[in-house]
């Protein structure tokens, strides 16, 4: 029987699939299926995070949008511009504790436009 | 005694006789007699007497002449101390006048110190008490400064909640967008 194979590895692999092609459903699938097989379930939110920075590396990213309202698909497209990429996938998700403008989280990297972060800054400068 | 007055009477009555010494009442025996005890009178006294007397008058009037001397030293010696008396008396009421000027000047050197001190600690006291006021004003100030950002940033998070819409959030997204190119 092979050795307990190595998160990143299980993520470089994932990764590989995805940008070679294969779809997304696919792969995460077979991520899925490994997962059960091999009682590792509890490490599925880990693996997520691994295949995104493995995918980030080779220029497909996965940024986590949060805005008070839905995006337009013309601000959509703006804000998928601030992320450097050969691919760039937006999960966007609406929190109304942002108040306005949009938080933009990528692997390694995070825009903060909410005026949250301007209270929250504002409220820094206390003495 | 009786024999005097005996003899006295024979003299008498012998005066009344014949001669002239009888009539002045001289009697020669009486008289020889007489004599002869005043002389061993005068012996006696000039013998075992007046030496002594002598010797007593002369002791005392040595003791008066010593009493006089010494009198006349005590005199001079009270007159010694009477002017040694005012010499000290003079000394002391200088140093008196001295002690009581020395402690005039120390004690006008001590309110002075004491004045001195007394201002140097009000103008601590003044200066620590502005000192503090201006801590308090700092205090009072950066309190203020706090309070008016957290009402702000409170009024602004309820204020921005109801006033934002999506459109005006649209409007904030492309702007943070611009700014962050």
């Amino acid at each position: 029987m092979a050795g307990r194979l190595t998160r990143r590895k299980i993520a470089v692999y994932a990764a590989d699939r995805i940008v070679g092609g294969v779809a997304v459903k696919t792969v995460l699938r077979d991520i899925a299926a490994y997962l059960v097989d091999a009682r590792r379930t509890r490490e599925t939110e880990l693996l997520v995070r691994e295949i995104e920075d493995v995918l980030a590396e080779k220029g497909v990213i996965i940024a986590d949008v949060a805005t008070a309202y839905p995006l337009s698909s013309s601000l959509r497209t703006e804000v998928g511009k601030l992320v450097d990429g050969k691919t760039v996938y937006l999960r966007e998700s609406i929190d109304e504790s942002v108040l306005g403008g949009v938080l933009v989280d990528i692997p390694g990297q995070r825009f903060d436009g909410t005026i949250r972060r301007k209270l929250t800054a504002l409220r820094a400068k206390q003495l | 005694m009786k024999e005097i007055l005996t003899n006295f009477g024979s003299a008498e009555a012998a005066a009344q006789e014949k001669d002239f010494f009888g009539a002045l009442g001289i009697d020669w025996q009486l008289l020889v007699i007489q004599t002869v005890a005043f002389l061993v009178l005068l012996w006696f006294l000039a013998k075992f007497v007046y030496p002594p007397l002598t010797r007593m008058l002369e002791k005392r009037d040595e003791a008066i002449e010593a009493g006089v001397k010494a009198a006349g030293e005590a005199e001079k010696k009270a007159v010694e101390a009477q002017e040694e008396t005012a010499k000290l008396l003079k000394k002391a009421r200088k140093e008196a006048s001295d002690i009581v000027a020395i402690a005039k000047d120390e004690a006008a050197a001590m309110a002075a110190s004491a004045d001195a001190k007394a201002k140097e600690r009000a103008e601590r006291l003044v200066a620590d008490a502005h000192s503090q006021v201006e801590k308090d004003v700092v205090a009072a100030r950066k309190m203020l400064h706090n309070e008016t950002i957290e009402l702000v940033a409170m009024a602004t998070e309820k204020v921005v909640g109801k006033a934002v819409n999506a459109k005006v959030d649209s409007d904030i997204i492309a702007s943070a967008v611009k700014d962050a190119r």
